[in-house]
């Protein structure tokens, strides 16, 4: 696990984050997914969603954060994943994108792994059925393949 | 320095002193206390707890206040009991005057003894006065310094000024004697010294260079960083004990300033300030260190910063916070010296923070200390803020129960309930600006115009301290500045043109704010020509905004609503400045996102004026709670008119259907109208038909809203109450969507969405127009004579312009591409809550196919007979009224009724009815028996009476479709003509057409012996109750909506089948 102390040496001292990089990883439609810890802000129980209105499809609703309001995004629909049957269930990942603070819909929360920064690699096409324009690349850990997104593109092309 | 004082020898000193204070001989009073004080510790002491108070009253009074204490004093002086203990009778030793210079300015304020008086009672008091001088001392100082500011930046557009110099150098002189009084003896040291200093100013020995005008300015920073910490302190002077070096070091400078200022009094510019050597040609870096304005490290920083940034040192040390402004423009002042004679002009020298730089720095300092803080910072308080109310509602709630068994509970409560309410109150505060800034652009705004257009303008300006939200600020200026261009254009006349008039000259163009019923209000206007109403109606005719007979009847403030109006332009000359038909409905509609309002008054030859009523801030508004399906929005008050309620009865007559769409008719105004549930596609409200169609028991809300200068009803499920919500921006994931102005938190923590009244009509504007278009058209009949027909103009691919009459289109929307599904009849679209079925034209159609990537398409609805399909096209490109000349023979293929020019574009319009025949043939196979069944028989002849050409292009296709044989008139008197000539089985007829209408028609076929039993079917675009019942008297038999064609054709046949042939 990280420290906020290792977080912040990590982020003091290039070598030191080229060395290894730590991502919160989940579950979602049966793919192991990860986001960069550094572009996580928080995880959140489920919460009560209004819906917006004739906004894109991938867009579940509206959240209030400590008073700050941020749009939830369903990530299987955005990543084109099967949907489940409880839509506005589970967990909230609060990400920081570029241009804004999204909150990822996500079925549960597994863990902060900690990567070697020589085994993430770029994504190949094939190895989720993720979209490749929505990763940022990907990990071989002990047993599975981690598939990293790309925050920014998750969140702001849309 | 702690003198001894013995209560005797006081009792002497005092009564000698009091008769000699004067008022602001603060180092007098001080000496004063400072004995009383240390002969108060002492046991034995005298009561003189009174003495000390009116000493310490006396220091902050004056006039006849201070006369009035001073013989208070004199009599409590004499009360003092005398005292038992002789001896140790030194004075009280006044405190030597740091610096050699005579104590100036004796003010006013006779002498005069006080008489020895009875026995005072001594008060009681102690150290809650000494901290309350304290925290007096700083505010008043502070008060002081500001004052130094502004005056010494007045100084430098007037040098020389002595009175000017006076009024610097007289609060250096209080800020001295308080603090002498106060025992501030460090305080003291640095203005005694600058009082010294500026006291050679005032006397003419010396001028204040620049780099003397800085000094005073470091030393008020200095001073301003030094005196706030007595006011928390418990031993003030302990407090300043860390400046003591930085004292030493200023008071050092200030006094080589004055000798080097002395020793070059006439007008040359003394040596740079600091003592360092003569500055010219020395690096910017080596003088700031010189002067300690920054440490060789932060240089050292700067440079190797250079090397990356290629900007100015000075500019990067600013940047860095390392350096204050005035510190780089002295230094570079210094470094210019043997440059620039008159080194006061140089700071043009300094880098991008400049001479405005540093003017605006000394004026924001006009207010208080400031801060520079990030907006999303105010925003996140102002958040946190909004968060703890929430907080305390919840609390209130959890403890509602047992508020009454804790003590104090409701107490600490209400507290932080009016703590949080101060809070967000004062946050809101720091958004606030004052227009000056906004407004101060318009000099030079205007004096480029008058340059532009040769006219000769002034700007008046007035209410530059009225305070708005920063981002309301921000979304006027270009409303405004295109009001004062239109001023500058439109408004101010010719020079010649005006001295002809008698006025003068030059016009004025006047820019006011001022505060009113709790809304600012800002006038902008000119003394010009003033609006030619007339013009303005004639401008509306030919732009077709208005009908001629209609705007004869409009009253002025009408008439110049339509100067709003988009597509409106009155200038006679297109210029470069305004005149485009572009501009002022955008300046309507940005200020009305911003919650304001516009009026015009003119009066002709005396000019035009804009009130433009806004909001004080946008972060807080007042609006109306209303639901839709489950969910709540809220409409911001600026946009509600008022709100309609029906119930049962009337609401089922109230709502009229003009061709599928709603309208509502409001004191007879036909108000378009949107169903919120229905536009959101939330769902029907329990107890609504679902078919659209108002119910005998439904119910209905109407809020009426306006937007622009459109009009509409919002018909909502429920409506709350009006509440002040707080604004939030909507994440920038749904900036596109259009017709959100933000989101709120309701009091149950709730996210609930703010709709944009502007986005909302835009959402649904072809509908509005159309229908609005359509309410007016009903009321002014007769038609015009050219023959206009309102198409919507929409395409697949973007290189093939398409075309239908908007009225055959009951609805638009928009969809995403993912929504359709293909199923083995053909494409359908879950909408509201069933499945639409589709038809992409480019599948039954040869045309070039949508552009790859599609991941929007507009869906064009149709209700055809009992069923509804959607059209799905890529792009809508208008809709417009106009001629159509339409080719019926240019296109054979089916599913095209022809093509024409419009808008400059060959377009080809669709047959709707035969594209979804090709899409969908088993609806029509029963029809298609029918008609085989028709063409065996003997054709049925149709006389078809429709004045519009391309109506009736249209609706022969149908019927000749269908299988009819069709013989056209134009209007009613050329029907007759041909009833008179050839035997038909029925009359197809307009209403509305010139010469006789379908009623008139209708009446005389019946009167007509030979052919008054035919049957006669009216098609309208107007269902109106009346209209129909008009028609059935006139002895029409069916009465349609306009091209239904379904309709149209089930009641020819039934009206055949029913009624023999005529002969």
């Amino acid at each position: 696990m990280a420290s906020p102390q290792n977080l912040a040496a990590n982020a003091a001292n290039p070598a030191a984050r080229d060395q290894h990089r730590q991502f919160v990883t989940f579950q979602l439609g049966g793919e192991f997914l990860g986001i960069d810890i550094a572009r996580a802000q928080e995880i959140l129980p489920a919460q009560a969603i209004t819906p917006v209105p004739l906004a894109a499809s991938h867009i579940v609703g509206l959240i209030s954060l400590r008073g700050q309001i941020i749009a939830v995004v369903n990530l299987r629909r955005r990543l084109g994943l099967p949907a489940a049957a409880d839509e506005g269930g589970g967990h909230h990942i609060v990400v920081r994108a570029e241009s804004s603070i999204a909150s990822l819909l996500v079925d549960s929360v597994s863990d902060i792994v900690d990567v070697p920064a020589g085994k993430f690699l770029p994504p190949p096409e094939t190895v989720s059925r993720v979209n490749a324009r929505y990763l940022d690349g990907v990990c071989q850990l002990e047993r599975r393949i981690l598939a990293v997104l790309d925050v920014d593109a998750v969140i702001d092309a849309g | 320095m702690a003198p001894s004082f013995s209560s005797s020898g006081l009792l002497d000193t005092l009564s000698a002193e009091v008769s000699l204070l004067r008022e602001g001989d603060l180092g007098r009073l001080g000496r004063l206390i400072t004995a009383v004080d240390a002969v108060r510790g002492q046991p034995e002491a005298p009561p003189l707890d009174a003495v000390r108070r009116l000493l310490a009253q006396l220091a902050l009074s004056e006039g006849a206040a201070f006369e009035t204490l001073r013989g208070l004093l004199a009599e409590a002086v004499a009360a003092l009991p005398p005292s038992p203990a002789p001896g140790d009778a030194s004075g009280p030793a006044p405190q030597p005057e740091p610096a050699p210079a005579p104590q100036p300015l004796e003010s006013g304020g006779s002498g005069g003894a006080g008489a020895r008086g009875p026995h005072a009672q001594p008060a009681t008091a102690g150290g809650a006065v000494d901290r309350e001088l304290f925290l007096e001392f700083v505010e008043e100082s502070l008060s002081h310094l500001q004052s130094i500011e502004l005056n010494i930046l007045k100084l430098e557009t007037e040098p020389g000024n002595r009175a000017i110099v006076d009024e610097i150098f007289r609060p250096f002189h209080t800020i001295k004697g308080v603090a002498g009084f106060l025992g501030l003896q460090l305080i003291h040291v640095v203005c005694h010294e600058m009082e010294n200093l500026l006291d050679q100013a005032r006397h003419g020995k010396l001028r204040i260079s620049g780099a003397i005008s800085d000094l005073v300015l470091e030393t008020v920073d200095f001073l301003k960083s030094m005196i706030p910490m007595c006011r928390s302190a418990a031993e003030p002077t302990a407090a300043l004990l860390p400046f003591k070096g930085r004292v030493q070091a200023m008071v050092e400078r200030i006094v080589q300033a004055n000798r080097q200022g002395l020793a070059a009094p006439a007008g040359s510019d003394p040596e740079p300030a600091a003592g360092s050597p003569p500055a010219a040609d020395r690096p910017l870096g080596e003088i700031l260190v010189g002067n300690r304005a920054a440490t060789p490290e932060q240089v050292h920083q700067a440079v190797a910063a250079q090397r990356d940034q290629a900007r100015p040192l000075g500019e990067i040390l600013i940047a860095e916070q390392h350096v204050p402004v005035v510190e780089v423009a002295h230094a570079l002042r210094q470094q210019q010296t043997s440059r620039a004679p008159h080194p006061q002009a140089a700071p043009a020298a300094a880098p991008s923070a400049g001479p405005a730089a540093l003017a605006a720095e000394g004026g924001a300092a006009g207010s208080t200390e400031n801060v520079r803080v990030r907006i999303a910072l105010l925003d996140q308080l102002m958040t946190l803020a909004g968060e703890l109310v929430l907080g305390r509602n919840q609390l209130l709630q959890k403890l509602a129960g047992v508020v009454d068994g804790v003590q104090g509970l409701n107490s600490i409560l209400q507290h932080v309930d009016r703590v949080t309410s101060e809070l967000q109150e004062a946050v809101m505060q720091t958004r606030m600006q004052p227009l000056g800034g906004l407004f101060s652009r318009f000099h030079r705004v205007v004096r480029d115009l008058a340059r532009q257009l040769g006219k000769d303008i002034d700007l008046s300006i007035g209410g530059e301290g009225v305070e708005l939200d920063k981002t309301l600020i921000e979304a006027l200026t270009d409303p405004l500045t295109h009001l004062i261009r239109n001023c500058a254009d439109h408004g101010i006349e010719n020079p010649a043109t005006r001295a002809a008039l008698g006025k003068p000259a030059a016009g004025t163009i006047f820019l006011h704010a001022y505060h009113e019923g709790g809304k600012v209000h800002v006038k902008v206007g000119d003394d010009g020509a003033g609006v030619d109403l007339e013009r303005v109606r004639e401008k509306a005719i030919e732009a077709n905004l208005v009908a001629r007979d209609k705007a004869q009847t409009l009253s002025e403030r009408e008439t110049l609503r339509l100067l709003f109006t988009p597509g409106f332009s009155t200038a006679r000359q297109v210029t470069g400045v305004s005149g485009r038909g572009v501009g002022m409905d955008v300046v309507l509609s940005n200020i009305e996102r911003i919650g304001g309002s516009v009026e015009i008054t003119t009066r002709p030859g005396q000019g035009t004026t804009f009130l433009l009523v806004l909001p004080l801030t946008l972060a807080i508004v007042p609006a109306l709670v209303v639901s839709a399906g489950a969910q709540r929005f809220a409409i911001p008050q600026a946009n509600l008119l008022e709100l309609v309620h029906l119930d049962g009865e009337d609401a089922s007559g109230a709502v009229l259907q003009v061709r599928g769409s709603e309208v509502f008719d409001l004191r007879g105004e036909m108000l378009p109208l949107l169903r919120l549930s229905r536009t959101f596609r939330l769902g029907e409200p329990p107890g609504g038909s679902g078919d659209g169609q108002p119910h005998a028991d439904e119910s209905l809300s109407i809020a009426v809203l306006t937007s622009g200068t459109k009009r509409f009803g919002l018909i909502v499920d429920q409506v709350f109450d009006t509440e002040e919500i707080v604004v939030k921006p909507l994440s920038t994931l749904l900036k596109n969507v259009g017709v959100y102005a933000g989101a709120t938190l309701m009091g149950d923590g709730r996210v609930a969405l703010i709709l944009d009244m502007a986005g909302l009509a835009r959402h649904a504007e072809l509908a509005l127009d159309d229908e609005a278009a359509h309410a007016l058209a009903a009321k002014a009949a007769p038609v015009d004579a050219v023959e206009k027909q309102t198409l919507l103009l929409f395409n697949v691919h973007p290189s093939q312009q398409l075309a239908v009459p908007l009225s055959l289109i009951s609805r638009l929307d928009t969809i995403r591409t993912s929504e359709i599904r293909p199923t083995v009849s053909g494409k359908v679209l879950p909408y509201r809550g069933q499945l639409l079925p589709l038809v992409c034209p480019e599948d039954h159609l040869s045309l070039v196919p949508p552009p790859q990537e599609r991941e929007r398409a507009h869906v064009l609805v149709f209700e055809i007979g009992r069923r509804t399909v959607g059209l799905v096209v890529t792009e809508i490109a208008d809709a417009i009224e106009t001629a159509v000349q339409l080719d019926d023979a240019a296109v054979a293929q089916k599913g095209f009724s022809g093509m024409a020019m419009v808008a400059d574009r060959p377009t080809a319009f669709l047959d709707i009815y035969a594209v979804i025949e090709t899409a969908y043939p088993h609806w029509f196979a029963r029809e298609q028996e029918q008609r085989s069944r028709a063409i065996g028989a003997q054709p049925a002849t149709i006389l078809l009476v429709e004045d519009s050409a391309f109506y009736r292009t249209l609706e022969k296709n149908y019927l000749v479709e269908a299988g009819f044989q069709v013989v056209e008139a134009a209007d009613g008197e050329e029907a007759l003509d041909v009833l008179a000539q050839r035997p038909v089985n029925i009359v197809v007829t307009d209403i509305e057409m010139p010469r006789l209408n379908g009623f008139d028609l209708a009446a005389r076929i019946r009167e007509n012996k030979p052919y008054g039993h035919l049957p006669i079917v009216a098609v309208t675009s107007l269902s109106k109750d009346q209209e129909r019942e008009r028609g059935l008297k006139a002895g029409i038999d069916a009465y349609l909506i306009k091209l239904d064609r379904e309709q149209l054709l089930a009641e020819i046949r039934r009206l055949l089948a029913n009624k023999p042939a005529a002969a």
